[in-house]
């Protein structure tokens, strides 16, 4: 039979279901983000290059790359010479070494 | 008026020619109606027909008899019997016959009562079509072919492609392929039985559908053959009975080639609601976090990761490395909450949703937060497969709310549900692996993922299928750190427990290269602080928050309020009215970019509050020494800057 009163019965058995999920949204990571967000590790100037999320996310490689002299060389910062040599002229001619510098320096 | 008659004539020419082959017959069975309400009957009865696939109609061949009834609950429309009488509420006639049924509102996707009662009609045959078997030549044989397979040799020995198929009864509500695509997929572990519970409740054009397999093909016919918008609603349903019936309405609407999703990612300064076009990903890759000590997290956490190229960039290899734009689909459990309850997870009392995560914060969570590195393997799948893949996972983002079971219905089981009924691949369909290392090593063994882009560590994390975890880079910092200055500490963890102030002396002795390493170790320093800053606001949050403690009360009423206005991320179909379902179309789109943006002000507004009144929490030791490693990060940071200035090196412009 096709009724309607079954289906709204339904759809507040769905409802209910709801209200609980909210309650058990993760608090300790919201109070983990707090704390980062208030800090920043780079300078204040803003241009597009610096400010480019791909850049400023190769930071923690970068730092890697300099310390191993590039022997730990991950994919955020492949990815962010990549963006700098196709958007800076200047940059084709760096070296992957003072590109990696250049984005710890930021 | 004309268009009407046109119709009316073409379903009429329609019908009279079906007659002649047999096939469906409608046929009032009523005297007592009067003239007009017999032609009003009629009317609707031929539209019915006209709406129908051809195959429907040559294939159902019988007489149905439809009459009005009185004996019905006031709310129902109609019901069918097992074979061939059709009969619908008395009560809805007048309203048919004076043409008011036409404007009166439902308040449900059909918009009126003389539509529902066009789709009962429908939804009723649909009923008899199910029920009569009518399996096309080719789908008839394989049955016949599993049928005498399993008599030979039982279940166990069943082939692969005869999997659910040697005991089907119904022409479409029992079939593998449906009921995957339906939300009723295999219970992982279990030999192939189907669970029992659909869980794809939200945004359903009528709940009714989620009772049982049955009234999902009824419901979801009807709007196969009356919403021009269904193809684009419901894309993979479209599909499958499209090529079911070898037909499709002709009133199809035009479909973006884009599907929308929101992203849930922390970042609340971005609108959430994002587009993923299917074919603009180049790969999907099997996301696999590795094991720790964590007991929710012994085996793993399994994702799909979505290899999205860059505007503009053709689809190829080097997509790989817009890591920007791939998202990642994951299955989670709320489970890093402080009631994190053993119990409560191995009896499924956590909700599981399908997250649409920026690639970038998973790996920040997972490398950095957690020190697990991940594993991105490209899976081996064909164009299609990707396509209809992606278009499932949209679909499963809108509509699923499950439950999460640590043990039997894990993220793992998840993504091979999600995997499954996404790809049709048959290397998947007997697989039974519940654990997210075990499920990587059997595709792996099946062909479907290709685990050698592993086997050189280098090249992987270069290329993206590794992302290691900063347990290992902190290693490897502080043995740069030892060679090149004179520290007395042996072991990292020692470096780091000593206090900031006693680390910052050695500063200045750093050249560029020994203060990039001192650069990570500050922040495993400072991560590590926010690690132990956390635990303790926990426990005193929760402690005065029972105490009504008022340094809490703050921060609690931000806290509470984030909790309430962040929910929407997680089930995105509450954003929009009842008004529509399956995939968010033109219009509702619109209105999710409005109040999701808005929501996301909230957000933000809100978090910059809790970023303050958080503080405000902390013990003064543990804000001491927070203080002190951001002062120790801004001053390696600086000394780096001041060192890279001296050297000319390359800066950016």
């Amino acid at each position: 039979m096709r009724n309607l009163l079954i289906a709204a019965t339904l759809g507040f058995l769905a409802l209910a279901d709801v209200a609980q999920a909210q309650t058990l949204v993760q608090t300790s990571n919201i109070i983990v983000r707090a704390f980062g967000r208030s800090i920043d590790f780079t300078s204040d100037t803003t241009t597009s290059v610096r400010d480019a999320k791909v850049v400023l996310q190769a930071k923690e490689d970068a730092a890697s790359y300099v310390a191993s002299k590039g022997d730990i060389r991950g994919a955020q910062l492949e990815s962010a010479f990549a963006t700098l040599r196709a958007h800076l002229p200047q940059a084709q001619g760096a070296s992957d070494q003072a590109l990696a510098e250049a984005i710890l320096a930021l | 008026m004309k268009t009407l008659a046109a119709w009316l004539l073409a379903g009429g020419l329609f019908l009279s020619s079906v007659a002649a082959n047999a096939g469906l017959r409608l046929v009032i069975d009523q005297p007592g109606l009067t003239p007009a309400e017999r032609s009003a009957t009629q009317t609707l009865l031929n539209e019915a027909t006209a709406a129908l696939p051809p195959v429907f109609i040559a294939e159902l061949d019988r007489e149905v008899r439809v009459s009005w009834t009185t004996r019905m609950p006031d709310a129902a429309y109609g019901q069918a019997s097992l074979v061939s009488t059709l009969e619908l509420n008395q009560r809805l006639l007048p309203g048919l016959v004076d043409g008011s049924a036409a404007t009166a509102k439902t308040g449900r996707p059909h918009g009126t009562v003389r539509e529902e009662l066009l789709a009962t009609v429908l939804h009723e045959l649909t009923h008899l079509y199910d029920r009569a078997r009518l399996w096309p030549a080719p789908e008839r044989t394989l049955l016949n072919r599993c049928r005498q397979q399993q008599a030979t040799l039982g279940k166990v020995g069943l082939a692969q492609a005869c999997q659910g198929q040697a005991e089907r009864r119904f022409t479409l509500s029992d079939d593998p392929q449906l009921l995957d695509l339906a939300g009723w997929p295999q219970a992982v572990g279990r030999r192939g039985e189907r669970e029992q519970d659909n869980r794809q409740v939200a945004r359903s054009p009528d709940l009714y559908e989620t009772s049982n397999p049955k009234e999902f093909i009824a419901v979801n016919m009807e709007y196969f053959l009356l919403d021009p918008t269904y193809a684009c609603r419901r894309p993979e349903l479209y599909g499958y009975l499209r090529n079911h019936f070898g037909w499709a309405p002709p009133n199809r609407a035009t479909c973006p080639t884009v599907l929308p999703f929101l992203n849930a990612g922390s970042d609340f300064g971005r609108q959430p609601l994002g587009m993923i076009d299917p074919e603009r990903v180049y790969e999907v890759d099997y996301l696999l976090a590795e094991a720790n000590q964590n007991w929710v997290s012994r085996w793993g956490h399994s994702m799909l990761r979505l290899v999205i190229c860059a505007p503009g960039r053709p689809r190829g290899p080097d997509c790989r490395l817009d890591l920007e734009y791939s998202l990642v689909l994951s299955f989670r459990a709320f489970v890093n909450d402080v009631q994190l309850s053993t119990w409560g997870g191995l009896n499924g009392a956590y909700p599981s949703r399908l997250f649409v995560l920026p690639l970038s914060q998973v790996i920040d969570e997972y490398t950095k937060t957690e020190l697990r590195s991940l594993a991105s393997v490209p899976l081996k799948l064909e164009r299609d497969e990707i396509n209809s893949l992606v278009r499932h996972a949209a679909e499963m983002h809108w509509s699923y709310d499950g439950n999460y079971y640590f043990l039997s219905n894990n993220c793992a089981v998840e993504t091979l549900k999600l995997l499954r009924a996404g790809t049709r691949d048959p290397r998947l369909q007997n697989m039974d692996s519940i654990v997210p290392n075990g499920l990587l090593s059997v595709l792996e063994s099946r062909g479907l993922a290709d685990g050698s882009v592993l086997n050189d560590k280098r090249q992987a994390l270069r290329r993206g299928y590794l992302f290691d975890s900063f347990r290992d880079r902190y290693q490897a910092m502080f043995t740069v750190l030892k060679q090149q200055l004179p520290i007395p500490q042996v072991t990292v963890e020692a470096w780091l427990e000593q206090p900031a102030t006693e680390r910052r002396m050695w500063f200045a002795k750093a050249d560029l290269r020994t203060s990039a390493a001192l650069l990570l170790l500050e922040q495993a320093g400072y991560r590590r602080q926010l690690l132990l800053a956390q635990e303790e606001v926990k426990q005193r949050y929760l402690s005065g928050r029972e105490v009504n403690d008022n340094s809490v009360g703050n921060a609690n009423e931000t806290l509470q309020a984030i909790l309430a206005n962040s929910g929407f991320l997680s089930r995105p179909a509450e954003l929009l009215g009842s008004d529509g379902y399956g995939l968010p179309q033109a219009n509702e789109v619109q209105r999710l970019e409005q109040v999701s943006g808005e929501r996301q002000q909230q957000l933000q507004k809100l978090s910059l509050d809790l970023d303050k009144e958080v503080r405000a929490l902390l013990t003064p030791e543990r804000a001491a020494d927070i203080a002190a490693s951001e002062a120790n990060l801004k001053q390696i940071g600086q000394h780096l800057r001041d060192l890279h200035k001296a050297s000319g090196g390359f800066v950016l412009p």
